[in-house]
């Protein structure tokens, strides 16, 4: 018998290694804490790990060489089944990029399972082969939030209406309809009254994010001319940047941009946007307001030059009470629930905000907002 | 004949055909997120990539072999050289 000569040699040691490095992946693969599964070309389940089988209730015989997208059913949060279109492995092919969702996936025994989700293509040499899912079951999580929210909403409730009591009597001894008040006491009452206001504002910023987690929020949607927004938010608000002595540019590309958005919750978005960029500036600085639009979305961007988000900071951005600590964080105060509160209205309207900053030198944040109804849009 | 309409809204008017009116947005997004062009300067020298994310992302459409290779075929004619060969190697045809 021969014995294998140097190419042969190489090609079997090539073959080991291939082997081994299969073995490792499958290894890695099955490792992983999370629900993972994995989709060829052909949208069928190609591999699936133990963790999402026993999220979705299913062995695996159930679910390899299966369509995907029929075999595990996609549903929002009413209950409705996402049209294939709209899954977010769709999504992810047609962005070509990861896709991060929170969605209901139905299981083998008929019940529901929240899960948040992260999808990517899987692409060699520019190629999509297919896709990865890696999801986890989210059910304790939402129970917890909602328990959560049901608190913050009745707690807020009830602040309200004693809160609102003490401001109406103050306001009534202030203007003098109780007697003649000192200038000692008028300056207290004052102070007293601007306590007042500073705790409703709190409170109705509580209810406005348990409104917003519990799906309360209803939009309606109009054809709204943003750069017409975004004026007059600029003048309302021009007295409190000329006392921060900061200049405001608003540069558009277009005279005119129109999206269909909901005028009253975008507004107060963006005013949020805009506050903050000036609050977390220091005086004698410029803020750059730009818009802009594409076949598909209106886009706004927000530039200030101001104390920055540290890299390590940004994910907490948009979370709930988050307060990130800087040089103008003590001074400028505020509950941590107004950017939370922002991203909720943008992902409502299917639009994106997101973010680049440099620390001590400033943020820009970019929303963009689809500038057409979307079929989903007419289910809600 | 040639058509006058851009090969663009050529893609759009075969797509439409398996995709109804969500067949601007499918073609559009995948020639600006992956060809990262303006949807109305695409080429017949982009039409093999973008075959190739047609065919991927009309997978999660559809589990309908038939039907998914018949959208190919289609896009394909737009993609011919003059020759008449198509570019995309795996496509069968209609």
């Amino acid at each position: 018998m021969h014995s294998p000569n140097k190419s042969q040699q190489s090609l079997f040691a090539n073959l080991l290694l291939l082997e081994k490095e299969q073995a490792e992946s499958e290894a890695l693969f099955l490792s992983i804490g999370d629900g993972a599964l994995v989709t060829d070309s052909k949208g069928r389940v190609a591999r699936i790990n133990k963790p999402a089988l026993d999220i979705l209730g299913y062995k695996a015989k159930d679910l390899i060489g299966r369509w995907y997208p029929a075999t595990v059913v996609a549903e929002d949060k009413a209950g409705t089944v996402i049209p294939y279109l709209e899954r977010p492995i769709t999504q992810a092919f047609l962005t070509g990029k990861p896709v991060s969702a929170r969605i209901y996936y139905r299981k083998k025994d008929g019940t529901r399972v929240a899960v948040s989700l992260n999808v990517s293509p899987i692409l060699l040499d520019d190629v999509p082969l297919g896709a990865i899912e890696v999801f986890r079951d989210i059910s304790q999580e939402i129970k917890l939030e909602k328990a959560k929210d049901e608190f913050i909403s009745l707690a807020s409730h009830q602040l309200r209406t004693p809160a609102t009591g003490v401001k109406q009597y103050l306001g009534i001894v202030l203007q003098g309809f109780a007697g003649d008040v000192t200038d000692t006491q008028r300056d207290m009452l004052t102070k007293a009254y601007e306590s007042n206001e500073r705790q409703l504002r709190i409170i109705s910023d509580l209810l406005k994010v348990a409104q917003v987690d519990a799906g309360k929020v209803a939009l309606r949607r109009t054809k709204v001319d943003v750069n017409t927004l975004i004026e007059d938010i600029l003048k309302e608000q021009q007295s409190v940047f000329a006392g921060r002595h900061q200049q405001i540019v608003f540069e558009r590309s277009h005279p005119e941009l129109l999206a269909y958005i909901d005028r009253d919750t975008i507004r107060m978005m963006l005013e949020n946007i805009i506050d903050n960029a000036s609050k977390y500036s220091p005086h004698h600085t410029v803020i750059i307001i730009s818009t802009d639009g594409s076949a598909d979305d209106a886009c706004i961007t927000v530039a200030d030059q101001g104390v920055g988000i540290r890299r390590e900071d940004r994910s907490k951005l948009f979370e709930k009470f988050s307060r990130l600590e800087n040089s103008m964080s003590l001074k400028v105060g505020g509950t941590g629930i107004g950017l939370y509160w922002a991203k909720k209205i943008v992902d409502l309207h299917r639009g994106t905000i997101t973010l680049a900053s440099k620390v001590n030198k400033g943020t820009r944040f970019t929303i963009r907002l689809p500038k057409e109804l979307d079929i989903n849009d007419f289910r809600e | 004949m040639q058509s006058s309409k851009s090969l663009y809204k050529q893609a759009v008017d075969i797509s439409s055909e398996y995709l109804g009116p969500s067949a601007e947005r499918f073609i559009g997004r995948q020639v600006a997120n992956h060809l990262k062009k303006d949807p109305e300067r695409l080429t017949k020298q982009d039409m093999p990539r973008l075959i190739e994310w047609v065919r991927v992302t009309f997978s999660l459409l559809t589990d309908d072999q038939e039907l998914i290779e018949s959208f190919v075929a289609d896009l394909q004619t737009l993609s011919n050289t003059p020759s008449g060969k198509a570019q995309v190697p795996n496509a069968q045809s209609k």
